[in-house]
């Protein structure tokens, strides 16, 4: 089955541009526009990754994580993707295992991708 | 005239008590209450009070050449009435005014050849028929202030040492006349001085007790919270810190201070508790000691609201900015970093250069924005105006945010041809503004209609939208800065929360008006109105 990453982002321009480098690299991509939607992407198919904006209306970063939390079954790899000036504190907060700085590197983005989804946890 | 007997209070002890007891709060009423008093107990013909006034440069209390011995009141015992006596040079009587400034009592039983006072013999005495005088200097802050002058008409009059001592005793009270007065001017001026100040000042006691207040204090906290007293004052508001915090009762300013700590132009918060309205001040707070005791607390607060609003300024802007600039930045690199892997197909590319055009076009709109904010803030806002179509205008602005926004159904109905003469950018991006908010507070594939009307020599563009509205609660702060309706709730859609803020400040400075209708969870409409051109 083909490594699945979930985009979390409001900002539908941002979120096409994520699915369309992701998909490009040959992953399944699936796009939410806040943590509600992104909850109920997550019943259907669990990612392998989730690519996630922190600021976001109806359910921000912070409580999406906290739902997923109270969920059992193993926990998706998550990244943060953040305008925040300190996005390695933002990505603590929540416990992610990487962040990505507005605006991110084509290539980074790929590679920490990549190599979330060759590592399984 | 008896001399005093045993414990017989005589007339003059009498006169004596009645004139120190008497409130001295005005000076010529206490000259006059002297001299009439002196003359009628005495039974002197002429009593009188004279100041020394130096006209020249000389300092106060020397005689100077330019010296002059002014009249404050005269007294004629056979008229019964208070008169004025023109003044006269001190330099035409030197021996007189040395005699004076030695401190010394003239009593001069034949004034017409006494050498004291001889000098006015032929233009005063001999007329006057004055044969003896007695002239006791008045003190007032270790200078000689003047002089209180008996003068006796007929046989010449033996001045005994009772009459001198009640003479002295006169010119104590009138330097104690004098002297309350000079306090009362003094505190008449630092009283001038603080209730004009800008500041508000409270004097209070150590148990909170309002002990005085200036305008500033009255009108700015006492009359606008409705109160009449500090202790009322304190129950109707809160205090806060400068972090928002509440200061609990015992740590507020007055009660450190009566611990002996310093409070020095510290911010505070002060909360209505009534409606929640809010103003922050600075405030210095200072002990009065006596013996080493707290016994007043003087408060002096200042408005800081404004200074707090810069603060709170660059707090939410800068922290906004980061947010509303990455991400159509991130857009922007990510499409063109796209390009460049050449892992997209040709026919993926105008969507794509599409999508940079879209990001530039939003960071412009930020630019724009921030240069609107910093020009009206700073009072700098310049407008170009041209005569210009608004439906065009309207239109432009209309389909460029369309563009950003597919999933809505936009349905325009915008008459041609409406002239107007405005900074098109500025107006371009005031409707921007409201038609921007008309998508972020609105759902996928709800309807936002725009339509354009003329009226009163008016043009209103309305915006309605199916969006989420704006609570009750929250539609008197809608065009206040910073005010978000829905932040920090789910509805929270980001943004600078400057936008409708900006657009009204615009349309007032072309002479229009902004308004709305709203209904919580059925959508807003939002009005721009613009005077029309007049026709050419």
């Amino acid at each position: 089955m083909t490594p699945n990453v979930l985009v979390v982002e409001d900002d539908a321009a941002l979120r096409e541009l994520l699915a369309l480098i992701l998909e490009g690299e040959g992953l399944d991509v699936e796009t939410a526009a806040n943590g509600k939607e992104a909850l109920e992407r997550l019943q259907s198919r669990p990612p392998a990754v989730i690519l996630l904006d922190m600021s976001m209306p109806v359910m921000d970063g912070w409580q999406f994580c906290r739902e997923l939390d109270r969920r059992t079954g193993p926990r998706p790899r998550i990244v943060v993707v953040t305008a925040a000036t300190d996005p390695a504190k933002r990505a603590d907060e929540v416990h992610a295992d990487g962040w990505l700085a507005k605006p991110f590197d084509r290539d980074r983005l790929l590679n920490m991708v990549r190599r979330m989804v060759d590592e399984p946890r | 005239m008896g001399t005093p007997v045993g414990g017989a209070v005589t007339d003059r002890e009498r006169v004596l008590l009645e004139l120190a007891r008497r409130e001295k709060s005005d000076v010529h009423e206490t000259f006059q209450a002297i001299t009439e008093a002196s003359a009628l107990l005495l039974g002197l013909a002429r009593v009188s009070i004279w100041a020394l006034v130096d006209f020249g440069l000389g300092g106060a209390g020397e005689v100077g050449p330019d010296t002059r011995i002014v009249c404050k009141d005269l007294y004629l015992l056979d008229e019964r009435r208070h008169v004025s006596f023109m003044p006269i040079h001190g330099r035409d009587f030197p021996s007189y005014l040395r005699a004076i400034h030695e401190r010394r009592t003239i009593t001069a039983h034949d004034a017409q050849t006494d050498p004291r006072t001889a000098e006015f013999a032929g233009f005063y005495l001999l007329p006057l028929g004055i044969t003896s005088m007695m002239d006791v200097p008045i003190w007032h802050r270790g200078e000689v202030y003047g002089v209180l002058c008996f003068e006796h008409v007929g046989p010449a009059r033996q001045w005994r040492p009772e009459e001198e001592a009640f003479a002295i005793h006169m010119t104590d009270i009138a330097a104690a006349c004098l002297e309350a007065a000079a306090h009362r001017v003094a505190s008449q001026r630092w009283q001038t001085i603080i209730e004009s100040l800008a500041e508000a000042v409270f004097v209070l006691d150590s148990n909170g007790t309002l002990i005085q207040c200036n305008r500033t204090a009255r009108r700015d906290y006492l009359e606008r919270w409705g109160v009449e007293t500090w202790s009322d004052l304190v129950k109707v508001i809160d205090l806060v810190d400068a972090a928002d915090r509440r200061v609990p009762a015992t740590d507020w300013p007055f009660q450190r201070v009566l611990r002996r700590e310093k409070v020095q132009g510290e911010i505070y918060g002060l909360v209505f508790g009534r409606t929640g309205e809010r103003q922050y001040v600075r405030v210095t707070c200072s002990p009065v000691l006596e013996d080493g005791q707290v016994v007043y607390v003087v408060l002096v607060i200042v408005d800081a609201t404004e200074e707090m609003f810069v603060e709170h300024l660059k707090r939410e802007l800068l922290a906004g900015l980061a947010h509303e600039l990455k991400t159509p930045l991130a857009i922007a690199k990510g499409y063109a970093q796209q390009l460049e892997s050449s892992k997209c197909s040709p026919e993926q590319a105008p969507r794509m250069l599409d999508a940079i055009i879209r990001a530039c076009d939003r960071m412009d709109h930020l630019s724009e924005t921030l240069l609107d904010l910093a020009g009206i803030i700073l009072g700098r806002l310049q407008l170009t105006r041209e005569r210009i179509d608004l439906s065009e205008l309207a239109l432009s602005v209309v389909r460029r945010v369309e563009r950003g926004a597919p999933d809505r159904e936009f349905r325009v109905e915008l008459r041609p041809n409406i002239p107007v003469v405005v900074d098109s950018t500025r107006v371009a991006e005031a409707i921007r503004h409201v038609v921007d908010n008309a998508v972020a507070y609105s759902d996928s594939g709800t309807r936002i209609a725009v339509d354009l009307s003329t009226a009163d020599g008016r043009a209103v563009i309305s915006v309605h939208d199916q969006g989420i509205g704006i609570p009750e609660e929250a539609q008197p702060n809608v065009f206040q800065m910073f005010s978000k309706a829905h932040a920090g709730t789910t509805h929270d859609r980001g943004g600078l929360g400057v936008g409708l803020y900006l657009a009204r400040e615009v349309v007032r400075r072309h002479g229009g008006e902004m308004w709305f209708e709203s209904a919580e969870g059925k959508g807003s409409t939002f009005h721009l109105a613009l005077p029309l051109a007049r026709a050419t």
